[in-house]
């Protein structure tokens, strides 16, 4: 259902009905008091040329000048063990590219010998690439209805979940990456007590990823539904559309606009515990519908995966491990060849002494892969990271330079070391130490040859200096990546070299008080690469820093400076950032001005962002 | 106060929303150009997903090479329509075609294997066609980038430097390599592959292969 009025009668119901009629007024239900949550949170965007556009693309040229409105309004209601809730998401975009504009202005940039031909060739594909995005939409991007009492927990509609570490099932919010996955179906969980607890999960349904992605402008829509399941589920949801440029037929394949065939899943989940262990064994299986992408995940009509995880809680005074063995077997379509299972092991170890604090982190996967969603990658490329499981990597949680798959071949180790010298003084560092196979070059099957081999090495140090009452803090990392290949690379100019990825960096953190509630922070990262084969060809340098000033609780200012020395991209970037606290239970957050653009990425799930050059306007409330 | 600031926000949205009309087409625009004629290549079912006729499109490059050494003197007009073959006789089965830009890394290692596959498989009857469209720096790849690529990777099959972005409308370029498998006996579209997929596209090929092989 498209709904320009909705999108605009959301925010102003919001703005106008007076908060004292909205605030919470619990009432009840045949003699049980029901409590009533109501937040509303809407972002007005609008989107300047970027800076970002090369002659002849149409993708970068059509995310200039396009504005919208997101809203998400989720209201949940509780009477006694029952809670009912829904989250009904709305875009209205009030300003968007025109492809004729596209096509006219690239057509008199590029200036070809056959200007018909290509403008006639430009307007055809910026009719495609807008045939899925700037499209408004109100949908019921959440809902479940909940009962829970102790020892029972009972969900239809819409629920996450995390199993074990998140290599057999991973779906919940990542704000990072703007996205927010659940499974929209039943989830059962029971609980004992007792000397040894039990703990019994099962759940299945449809994966409901974010339909709409803001940075973009980009939508999912699905095809027809295949079955009862499919219509109860992805009622009201974003279709697939018809466009004066993109054909609409039963084929979800050959329709442009039909971005993602939904999965399917049941998983499950057996978990004993005692007073300092746990032993949990976990599965999922991965139903697919016609793949929509042919690569090795998507066309598998079937993924399995299964683990076996440990927990000790200080198994020694100051110790604690956690290991988890995993399992995965892809059933492929009768055409395709045949594959392995993989297979992975993830570790870790937690030393905390008086004063130290040390965690080894080691992983050993072998084709473990991520249940990466039945998206059409052509088509709808800015979900390409959707994923229903997190595999952990083991390296720091923003880390971006683990190039390809690496993750799903790979075997080492990372060491972090926290030592408190004396009183407000600590010493910091990390060590680490990879071999993969995956990085520089596609290796689904794992070969470990010295062809496909890649050493990593990552190396950081530094120091944290806090005051007696925590109000100043300084903290200094330095650090750098190493990464060399087994094989002689070829670069750009034809010479040949084993370094494929190098980095150093330098991050840093300052908060000082200022005088009253008042402090001042300045934040940044700073960054030297370089990577032999693809990228810009030539080493660079990268960063920001973000001064900030805040007000206790209420408000903050931030500017942030950024940079980026790649050939073809602009150097520099500036942007300020206003949030303010009008009441314990609102927010308004304002961004203006821009952001380079970058590799985002939360546990090895990355996100590659356009720049941004413009308007952001946050509102939240909660009633 | 929310609702000072939504009545801000609504109004300065409105002022940047108003007034979006479609542009006027100059009429040289709309004249029919010089183009890349072929009338016996299929003009119906022309698109870009699966099952659709790929169209038609001419390009600069090299046909043969690591037979003739690139240079000025001996570029080429290449066109998809030079490999389509509805009768047979030119010997191809199946085309691949292929995008590569310098910046992408899955290209560049796609294209360490390339040369290999098309001496395995070119006996068979497979063409791999491959554009490169974009240099380092994302801008347009040029002839002599072209050039140097060819030395680099040692191509032996058709290549061509797509600076115009023909093969943009078939999948982002910001997820390259593309590599489409075509029947030349009509141009429709058998598979599309994003991203280097060797471990199943090349089993498809060769199966594909197989089949048309013994059906010969």
């Amino acid at each position: 259902m498209r709904g320009l009025p909705f999108a605009l009668a959301l925010p102003l119901w919001a703005a106008l009905v007076p908060s004292r009629a909205l605030a919470l007024e619990p009432g009840s239900v045949v003699g049980t008091p029901v409590l009533v949550e109501v937040n509303e949170s809407s972002s007005l965007y609008y989107n300047f040329d970027n800076r970002d556009s090369k002659p002849s693309q149409v993708p970068t040229r059509a995310n200039d000048g396009f504005g919208l409105i997101y809203n998400r309004l989720s209201a949940q209601a509780t009477a006694g063990s029952v809670s009912l809730g829904v989250r009904v998401d709305n875009v209205w975009f009030y300003a968007s590219p025109n492809a004729t504009q596209v096509a006219l202005d690239l057509t008199n940039e590029a200036r070809p010998a056959n200007a018909p031909g290509y403008f006639r060739s430009k307007l055809d594909e910026a009719g495609l690439e807008l045939s899925n995005r700037f499209i408004d939409w109100v949908y019921p991007s959440k809902y479940y209805l909940t009962y829970s009492r102790p020892g029972l927990e009972a969900t239809l509609g819409d629920a996450s979940a995390q199993l074990g570490r998140g290599i057999v099932l991973s779906v919940r919010k990542r704000d990072e990456l703007g996205s927010d996955t659940t499974i929209r179906g039943a989830r059962v969980t029971v609980s004992s007590r007792g000397p040894v607890g039990l703990k019994l999960t099962a759940l299945g349904g449809e994966l409901n990823p974010l339909r709409i992605d803001e940075a973009s402008g980009r939508y999912l829509g699905v095809p027809s539904s295949r079955d009862s399941l499919g219509t109860l589920t992805e009622a009201g949801m974003p279709r697939a559309i018809r466009t004066d440029f993109a054909p609409l037929n039963a084929d979800c394949q050959a329709s442009p606009t039909c971005g993602y065939a939904p999965d399917r899943i049941t998983a499950g989940q057996v978990e004993f515990s005692g007073e300092r262990w746990k032993l949990g064994t976990q599965g999922s299986a991965l139903f697919r519908a016609a793949p929509l992408s042919e690569d090795l995940l998507r066309s598998a009509q079937r993924m399995l995966t299964l683990s076996q995880s440990v927990e000790l809680a200080r198994v020694l005074p100051d110790l604690s491990l956690y290991g988890e063995l995993a399992y995965q077997h892809l059933t492929e379509p009768a055409d395709a060849p045949r594959s392995d299972p993989g297979y992975g092991l993830y570790a870790s170890a937690s030393y905390t002494p008086e004063d130290v604090a040390l965690t080894l982190e080691g992983r050993h996967y072998r084709r473990l892969f991520p249940l990466a969603a039945n998206v059409k990658l052509a088509r709808a490329g800015e979900f390409a990271s959707l994923a229903y499981n997190q595999v952990p990597t083991t390296e720091l949680e923003d880390n971006d330079t683990e190039y390809e798959r690496m993750n799903t071949c790979v075997s080492g180790a990372r060491l972090r070391g926290d030592f408190t010298l004396r009183r407000g003084v600590r010493a910091l560092g990390s060590l680490s130490h990879y071999v993969t196979y995956a990085e520089s070059g596609a290796n689904e099957a794992c070969a470990t040859t010295a062809q496909q081999l890649n050493r990593v090495y990552d190396a950081s140090s530094g120091f944290a200096l806090d005051s007696s009452d925590r109000a100043k803090h300084l903290e200094v990392v330095l650090g750098g990546r190493l990464d060399r290949a087994g094989r002689e690379l070829k670069l750009g100019d034809g010479s040949e070299s084993h370094l494929f990825y190098t980095e150093a960096y330098l991050r840093h953190q300052l908060e000082l008080p200022i005088s009253g509630d008042f402090s001042f922070s300045l934040t940044g990262r700073h960054r030297r690469r370089a990577q032999a084969e693809g990228g810009p060809g030539v080493p660079w340098s990268e960063g920001e820093e973000v001064l900030g000033v805040e007000w206790a609780e209420h408000s903050s200012l931030g500017l942030g400076a950024e940079y980026d020395t790649r050939p073809g991209v602009p150097h520099r970037y500036f942007n300020i950032e206003l949030s303010h606290r009008p009441t314990p239970s609102s927010r308004i957050a304002l961004f203006a001005g821009q952001r380079r653009g970058a590799l985002r990425c939360v546990g090895g799930i990355c996100r590659l962002y356009p720049p941004f050059e413009g308007v952001r306007l946050d509102l939240a409330m909660r009633f | 106060m929310f609702a000072r600031f939504a009545a801000a926000g609504l109004a300065a949205s409105l002022t940047l929303g108003c007034g979006s009309n479609a542009p006027e087409v100059p009429e040289e625009l709309l004249a029919s150009g010089p183009g890349c004629a072929a009338p016996d290549y299929p003009a119906d079912g022309v698109g870009t997903e699966t099952g659709d006729v790929v169209k038609n499109a001419c390009f600069v490059g090299y046909r043969a090479p690591d037979r003739v050494a690139p240079s000025a003197a001996h570029r080429e007009t290449i066109a998809f329509s030079d490999y389509y073959d509805p009768a047979g006789t030119k010997g191809v089965s199946l085309l691949l075609l292929n995008t590569a830009a310098i910046w992408c890394s899955a290209c560049v290692a796609e294209h360490g294997n390339l040369p290999a596959r098309a001496t395995e498989l070119g006996p068979q009857g497979l063409v791999i066609l491959s554009s490169l469209f974009e240099d380092g720096q994302k801008h347009p790849a040029s002839v002599d980038d072209l050039e140097r690529w060819i030395a680099n990777f040692h191509t032996n099959f058709p290549m061509v430097a797509d600076p115009y972005l023909y093969l943009g409308p078939y999948a982002s370029t910001a997820l390259a390599p593309l590599n489409m498998v075509v029947d030349p006996r009509t141009m429709k579209i058998l598979r599309k592959y994003v991203g280097d997929q060797g471990s199943v596209m090349w089993p498809y090929i060769e199966s594909e292969l197989k089949a048309r092989s013994a059906a010969r």
